[in-house]
């Protein structure tokens, strides 16, 4: 206590130590990101939401005025939210169909399973990156690969991607062509199932489809459970694809306006930060409100097996 | 294994192998077709929807490589500094907070990882604005630091929640025999828990650097000068400046950029195919 000048170091020295051995130092850059750059934002774009901010003067305070536009007289965020949900609709039952379907015919593990696992999940991998994207205009093009495809059998395919009928369904095949990773969920999944559980049905004389009704799907449904739920979080963020297959437009006529695409548009182009905020509020409700009802739902089909 | 039973026919068995076949390369036809039309002669690339070409020629990559002001080159060193910045922030960041949560467990520790489990569902376009407002105001729109530095913080909760799965798997007495030992909470986390975590790290550590190469939300809102571009927004300038004039050029630096991709996944596959999947199904 309040020592002669020489002692000062120590008390600092000890504080030092005690602070270099403290548990929460370890916790505190992840403490401080998540202040800084989640939560405080996370807030602050509700706060931003109710105001006219657009970045260069200060916000007024506008009330609901941004929530009473977009529901009464915003085309825009109207057809965002359909072409969005019509996307995340269609593209997620998709991709998990296939990614389950592919999964129960690479169970094995033999050399050739293990190269068929890798090259289902290199899309996965590369197809949320731009030079995809650019590849798919390609695909999708007049001339492209798809409808020289379809040519082979006698069909005269679309101008896809200026089509407005069509514009959505090069963005789906993108989507569900990534099936990759539920397809790996599900694999580890099945992985999972005790052999004992299927030796019993054979005895009992269960065939094959009685296995996979009785057997197979019912274990699995925790995992399909989950990666539905992913997929639907991460279906409804997608961007990148919309943006360069569309020149950052959303268009023909809309018809591929992701919703944070026109998050962008509003918030990054025009400068209306306060709108744009209240568009991300809706994307975070919509999100919340679709994983909310996946689990509610989900009582009565997913099957635990310690109930 | 439900599908390897016995009584599988012959052919059945023909049947599964020719839709795994024909599967496979409906999946990877788009790919090859990127890389042998990248390497065709420009008047063939739409002529020609087939692999095989009269002759092949690294012509589109030359012409592409200096097509615009700066080279394609800058581009992938931009995103190579960007990604192996983030690569080290995550990686630093997250052992740190996985090892606090996951080990040491402070009081509050409960609480602030039902936290963390939140923010991994947040989406990213809900604090895109605030964050963007921050970064104006502290002088960083323009530059590599606002994707960079909150990397250093630990902001990708999935990772953090990946090596906590990961760590809560080492057994409590390698731990408990360490402290017998007396080695503090630095040296428990150094010489003892992340050389005994280094596959989850790794698994971090890759998802995280093609997070950064495919990243372009960010990038687009933040660099502005087309010497900070990375890949991505130096794609999208390629598209816009050559559009459909010059796509044998356009083809052949998507092929570029997607390239080291296609390397690491052969490199590291195990890690992608069986990696994600334990270390998302555990606990």
């Amino acid at each position: 206590m309040g020592g002669a000048g020489g002692e000062q170091a120590r008390p600092v020295r000890q504080l030092w130590l005690r602070m270099r051995e403290s548990k929460y130092l370890f916790l505190l850059p992840w403490l401080i990101g998540l202040l800084a750059f989640t939560l405080g934002p996370f807030l602050s774009s509700l706060v931003l939401s109710f105001t006219d901010y657009d970045l260069f003067r200060p916000p007024n305070w506008t009330a609901l005025d941004n929530y009473v536009r977009m529901f009464t007289a915003d085309r825009r965020f109207w057809q965002s939210l359909a072409v969005t949900l019509l996307y995340v609709g269609v593209s997620v039952p998709l991709s998990t169909a296939a990614a389950l379907g592919v999964a129960l015919m690479l169970t094995r593990s033999t050399p050739a399973t293990y190269a068929y696992r890798a090259i289902y999940y290199l899309p996965s991998l590369l197809g949320g990156s731009v030079a995809i994207a650019i590849l798919w205009r390609q695909v999708f093009g007049r001339d492209g690969l798809v409808n020289a495809a379809l040519a082979l059998v006698g069909i005269d395919g679309p101008t896809w991607l200026t089509n407005p009928d069509y514009a959505i369904v090069p963005l789906i095949v993108l989507n569900v062509w990534q099936f990759g990773i539920p397809m790996v969920l599900f694999i580890a999944g099945l992985k999972q199932v005790p052999q004992e559980l299927y030796d019993a049905a054979t005895i009992d004389g269960a065939n094959a489809v009685q296995r996979f009704r009785d057997i197979t799907l019912p274990m699995l449904t925790p995992i399909i459970l989950l990666s539905l739920v992913f997929q639907v979080i991460n279906s409804f963020q997608a961007f990148t694809q919309a943006y360069i297959i569309s020149g950052g437009t959303g268009g023909p006529s809309d018809s591929t306006l992701f919703f944070t695409l026109y998050i962008y548009q509003e918030g990054f182009s025009r400068f209306r930060m306060g709108y744009a905020s209240a568009l991300s509020w809706i994307l975070l409700a919509v999100t919340a409100l679709v994983s909310a009802a996946l689990f509610y739902f989900s009582r009565r089909w997913v099957y635990y097996a310690d109930d | 294994m439900p599908m390897t039973s016995k009584r599988r026919t012959a052919a059945g068995e023909i049947a599964h192998q020719a839709a795994l076949f024909l599967g496979a390369l409906v999946m990877v036809y788009p790919l090859i077709w990127l890389i042998a039309a990248s390497l065709k002669p420009e008047v063939e690339i739409f002529s020609n929807l087939g692999i095989f070409a009269e002759r092949y020629t690294f012509e589109n990559y030359v012409n592409g490589w200096n097509s615009l002001e700066v080279s394609f080159g800058t581009f992938i060193l931009n995103s190579a500094i960007v990604a192996v910045l983030t690569v080290a922030g995550t990686v630093l960041s997250c052992s740190l907070a996985a090892f606090a949560f996951a080990i040491l467990k402070p009081r509050g520790a409960k609480i602030l990882f039902a936290v963390l489990l939140g923010s991994i569902m947040l989406p990213l376009h809900v604090v895109i604005i605030p964050q963007y407002v921050l970064f104006n105001k502290l002088g960083w729109v323009g530059s590599i630091l606002p994707l960079v530095v909150p990397k250093f913080f630990a902001v990708d909760a999935l990772f953090v929640f990946i090596v906590v799965q990961f760590m809560r798997g080492i057994p409590a007495a390698l731990v408990e025999a360490a402290r017998m030992d007396g080695a503090s909470n630095w040296r428990l986390y150094r010489d003892i828990i992340v050389p005994l975590s280094v596959p989850a790290l790794v698994t971090i550590g890759l998802l995280s650097f093609l997070f950064a190469w495919n990243d372009f939300f960010s990038q687009l809102i933040y660099l502005n000068d087309v010497r900070q571009y990375t890949i991505p927004v130096g794609l999208r300038l390629y598209l816009d400046s050559l559009g459909n004039s010059d796509f044998g050029a356009l083809l052949a630096m998507s092929t570029v950029s997607i390239l080291p991709m296609m390397l690491i996944f052969a490199a590291f596959q195990r890690y992608f195919v069986e990696g994600i999947a334990t270390s998302g199904l555990k606990g």
